[in-house]
This record gives structure tokens, sequence and C-alpha cells, in this order.
């Protein structure tokens, strides 16, 4: 009974069953993309009849691989396997310079198939810790400043998974944010962030990480503008508030507002970079900075005050206090990332690569020459010329 | 910013081009002549894609023209390689490949975008080498596969050459999963691109098997990879028909924003 469950687990015949059930499986889910949207996949791709699919095909290939697995190992011996017994074609030559002996090509070739197979495991415990601990979050840092990030600090995007340990903490001091737009147009041809991580150098970009270690990872996810500003009020002579507000007023128009911390009015801002007006509508020419606008809403708890379109620089007075805006700094929004597997992943990404690289050079050859009866014989398995 | 029109022109001189190939490949019946005339047509497909790629100032694979015509060069490279070092006829049936991918591509804009960051990535231009050099080697295969049926001697293994492809095609999934993990934070979203070149994998994950351990003839696995590569075919252009919010996949649909106003 238990060698029939064990050559039915095993047979090539459940492989190929498993092999097109999970083509199927792909295609069934590219078909539904054309109507939802990538959550609702994403949904469907964790649901237990696709995992149960993945399982099998686990198993089938752990049971074939063992299997095949003494006779794979074999191949890869430096003495001769097939001949002289088992050739597929065989030359004569009375010459006398032909040394007796054989010779063994592509040796290896069978480990190919060993790493290659080998290989789903690691990629299976690798998307397993990636789903158990894949956890984001987030934080902002502008141009020249310097951060203590912690855990409480950085903003989760996701929940945190069951492997997910706190984010580490570290110091982020950036000194550059290299931007660049496509003429008028919202695009970034170039954003970059550079700087320093505990005292090390450190670059990031949308498609650039850097670990902070082992299974932390940070990158860019977004860019704005974030503007710097006074608060003051009379017959005092220093400001009472002063500050850069971490908000986005980017892309241009984007509404974003914040609260004073000595008073309870809330301030709407919407920044114009490159400001021009057409029939009565506020809009900007570019996403550089030439000529930024700011179009302000203030209101005290849920009373509208007033809506004004201001320069950086003008002083603003807002019942008992006056509001002067005085620079705008480039931020970034950086993400961390927290992902156990990714690095199993990739090492699984490498085995792949080596099994395949090592196994298409073709099956191990063999060719063996002997002297008999004053002849010498060429023997050649799975070699086409010697 | 528009196509120029010296280029416009001379695309439809290509589509004549290869109309004209058609006819000649029905009349004439020397194999060596169809290869040679199948290379002419590729010459000529050189220009356009030189062309693109100096207006453009980038590699040209943005959108579903540019795309078109790098997957004919990429594809005119691997017939080369096997035309001159193996002198085989690879490019005998280029022509109708080239015609077909020159004629969905007028559907869609020719205009020249930027390359936004999302795009400038090392890992990008490999993971793309690698998608149009697999594409160029299963048309082989499947060129060569219809002359197998065709019993047309050839020294040529399909087996052999699809192990190679697998390859290509294996590395063109890795460094796109490994992109993917760069540019989102984790390596696989079921994006429908992802989905359609997962089955693709599986399906010649499949015929490899069913080919080394049944093992099957030439003509058999011939009959077999026919229909695998029209598979493959429509997953190379099906992307053209989704919506353009279900992938991410830039490359085949009209220029998005990558950074999204929040």
């Amino acid at each position: 009974m238990l060698n029939r469950i064990y050559n039915f687990i095993s047979s090539f015949k459940l492989s190929i069953f498993l092999t097109i059930s999970c083509a199927l499986y792909y295609i069934f889910l590219s078909i539904w993309s054309l109507k939802s949207p990538s959550i609702v996949i994403q949904n469907i791709s964790k649901m237990l009849p696709f995992k149960l699919v993945y399982t099998f095909l686990l198993i089938n290939t752990f049971f074939c691989l063992t299997k095949r697995l003494p006779e794979l190992l074999k191949s890869t011996s430096k003495n001769l396997i097939y001949l002289p017994e088992n050739y597929d074609w065989i030359k004569e030559r009375r010459d006398g310079k032909i040394k007796e002996g054989f010779k063994v090509k592509k040796r290896f070739s069978s480990l190919g198939t060993i790493f290659l197979h080998f290989s789903f495991f690691f990629l299976a415990l690798g998307f397993y810790l990636s789903n158990q601990s894949h956890t984001t979050g987030k934080f902002l840092v502008g141009e020249g400043e310097e951060l203590l990030v912690n855990n409480d600090e950085i903003e989760k995007v996701s929940q945190p998974k069951p492997l997910f340990n706190e984010f580490p903490d570290f110091k982020i001091k950036l000194n550059k944010i290299i931007y660049k737009f496509w003429g008028e147009k919202l695009l970034f041809r170039e954003l970059e962030g550079k700087g320093k991580i505990d005292g090390k150098d450190f670059s990031i970009k949308i498609n650039k990480i850097y670990p902070l270690n082992l299974y932390n990872f940070i990158r860019i996810t977004s860019f704005g503008y974030a503007p710097s500003y006074l608060l003051l009020i009379e017959n005092y002579p220093k400001p009472l508030e002063e500050g850069v507000i971490k908000i986005f007023l980017f892309p241009p128009g984007t509404k974003s507002f914040f609260k004073t911390k000595h008073f309870p009015h809330k301030i709407y801002l919407s920044l114009y970079p490159d400001f021009y007006e057409e029939n009565g509508i506020f809009k900007s020419k570019s996403m550089e900075p030439k000529n930024p606008k700011i179009l302000i809403q203030v209101y005290r708890n849920k009373v509208f005050l007033m809506e004004k379109l201001i320069n950086l620089g003008d002083l603003i007075k807002i019942e008992e206090f006056s509001i002067d805006f005085l620079n705008l700094f480039p931020i970034i929004e950086v993400e961390i990332v927290q992902d156990k597997g990714f690095l199993i992943i990739l090492f699984s990404f490498l085995l792949i690569l080596a099994g395949l690289l090592l196994r298409f050079s073709g099956k191990r050859g063999e060719i063996l020459i002997r002297k008999e009866d004053g002849v010498y014989k060429i023997y050649g398995k799975n070699v086409r010329e010697f | 910013m528009p196509e120029s029109k010296i280029f416009l022109y001379f695309r439809i001189f290509s589509i004549f081009l290869n109309i004209f190939s058609i006819f000649l490949f029905f009349t004439i019946k020397d194999i060596k002549k169809k290869n040679l005339i199948g290379l002419l047509n590729w010459l000529f497909l050189i220009f356009l894609w030189f062309g693109r790629l100096f207006t453009s100032k980038h590699f040209p694979f943005f959108g579903a023209y540019e795309s078109s015509l790098t997957i004919l060069f990429f594809t005119g490279i691997i017939l080369l390689y096997f035309n001159l070092k193996e002198k085989l006829p690879s490019f005998y049936f280029y022509p109708f490949l080239s015609l077909a991918f020159l004629i969905h591509s007028v559907f869609y804009s020719k205009n020249i975008w930027a390359m936004t960051i999302s795009e400038k990535s090392i890992i990008v231009y490999i993971h793309l080498i690698f998608a149009y050099l697999s594409f160029g080697l299963n048309f082989l295969i499947f060129s060569f596969s219809i002359l197998k049926l065709n019993k047309k001697e050839i020294n040529f293994s399909i087996i052999n050459n699809l192990l190679v492809f697998y390859f290509f095609y294996t590395s063109m999934l890795i460094f796109g999963f490994f992109y993917r993990f760069l540019l989102f934070g984790k390596v696989v979203s079921f994006d429908p691109v992802e989905t359609i070149h997962l089955s693709m994998f599986l399906i010649y994950t499949t015929l490899i098997h069913i080919s080394y351990f049944k093992k099957w003839n030439e003509e058999r696995i011939a009959k077999y990879q026919i229909f695998c590569f029209i598979l493959f075919l429509i997953s190379y252009r099906i992307i053209l028909f989704f919506p353009p919010e279900a992938t991410y996949h830039i490359i085949d649909i009209e220029l998005r924003m990558h950074i999204i106003p929040k």
C-alpha cells in the first residue's frame, strides 16, 4: 500500500498533471485580471486550492528528485558509467599516436537538474517567510534634515505580519535630493536621495533599495515640497513658532493642511510651483518652483475665515496671529520594507540560473579509446564528434 | 513628440516590402532564396529600429510600436547567428513575423515618450534583452518545427534549443521578479503579465519534461512546439488588451504616471 502511494506521489504523470494545473491556474488569474483590480487577483491567489496545488507540486518534486538522486549523482562520477557496453558510435583507427584512455564531458550537467529542482524548496521557504513577515512603513525626510528614526515614528502602511520584528532604529541624514522632471509633465527623469545612515553613505531611488540589515530595506516612494513658516504675534519680538511643515504640496494643486501648535486654526495649503492664471483658474506651468504661489484657506474649528493666494514671504494676518511662509523644501517619502524571505528567494533564483546553465550544455558525454587486436577503437556516448 | 515623417514613410515602405516578400515566399521554391529574402527584410527593418533609437534617445521598448520593432530586431540577431554559425536558412519565415508585428503596431501610438525613473535601470534592460532573445529563439524553433513537419532535412535539434530558450526565458522572469522587489518591495503581485508568463513557463516546463521522459521524437515535439509558440506569441501581445490599471508593465501600454498624486 505504502509502495503504491509512494509510486503515485513520485510519478511523472502526477508532475505533468500538476504543472498543467498550475499553468491553467495562472491563465485563469490572467483572464480574471481583465475585469478585476489587482487586489482581488492577489486575494484569489491566496485561496486554499492554489496553496494545495503548490504543496502537491513540491511534494511530487521532492519524491521525484529522491527517486532519481542516486542516478543523477552517479552521473557526476569521473569514471566511465556508460562505456564500453552502452555506446552510440564506434570508430576504428590504426594511428599509433592515439593515447588509450577515456574522457568525460559535461560531467556536472546532472548537478544542474539537482540545483534546479532543489531551488524550488528554497523558493517555497522564501515565499512563506516573505508572506509571514512582509510589513511596510513610511516616514518623511526633507533635504538637509537629520532624523533619528525608530519603530514608533514609522507609520505602518500594512498590518504587521506574524513574523514581523520591530523596524530597526537608525539615524538618517539626507544631504541631497536630486530631482529632474520631463519638461512640464509630471514625470520624473531623476529622483534620488543621498546622505548618510548611521554614518555610512547611502543612496536610494524609487527603484534602488538600501539594506538596513538582512531583511529591512528602504527606498523612495514619493516626492513633495514642504513649506517652512514663522508664526508671529503682536508685541512679541520673537516668532512664537517656526519650522518646516512636513506635508506634501505636490503635484501642483494638491491640498494639504496643518494645525499650529498654539492656536486651534486649521490652515489648508495648495501649491502652484510655477504659477499662472487662465480664465480665473490657478494653474502651474511646470513642476519646478520657479514662481511659487500658495493658495491658503483658514478655518477656526469649522468656521471658514479666509482664502488668499500668497507669495512666499508674504505676511498673512489671521485674527490674533500672523503667519509667513518663507521657503519650500524638497522632501521625500521613504518606504521601509521588512521581508525575511527576500534573500532566500534571491538565493533560489541564483540556484535556478546555475542549474539551468549547467543543464543546457547537454547530457554527460563519454569517450573511450582502447587497443583491441592491434586497432584503436574509439567508443562514444552522447558526444557528437571526436 | 510625434514620429517624424521620414520614419512614417519608411514604415509604410517596410510594410509593402514585407507583403512583396511574402508574395515571393509563395512563388519561390528554393529555401535558400527564401532565407535571403527574409534576411533582406530584416536589414531594412534595422534602419527603422536604429532610427527610432536615435530619435527617441532611449532603448526602444516603450509602447506597442517600439516593442514590435525591438522584438523584430532581436529576433533577427538570433536568426543571423544561426544563419552564419550553423549555416541554417533561419530567415525563411521571418517576413510573416515582421508583417504581423508591423501591421499590429499600426493601431498604436507612435509618439515618443521620455524614459521615466521606473524604467531606467540596468536590470530592466537585462530583463528586456532576455525577453526579446527568448522570443527570437522561440520563433526560430517554431520556424524549424514547420520545416521538420514538412519532412525537410535540417540539422537542428528542437529539444536542445528549447533548453537554451528555457534558460533565456527563466532568466527574463527572474530579472523581472528581482526588479519588482526593487520597485515595489514585493517579488510577485500576480499582475497579468506575470501570470501569463508564469503559465507559459509552466507550459514549456511540461513540454521539456514530456519530451525527455517519454523520449519524443523531433517531429512530435515540433507539433507541440507550433501550438506552444502560438500561445507564446499571444502572451507577448495580449497585454495590449488589458486595461492600463490592470498592470504596472508600461512597456506595451500608453505612458502612465509612476508617482501617483496623494
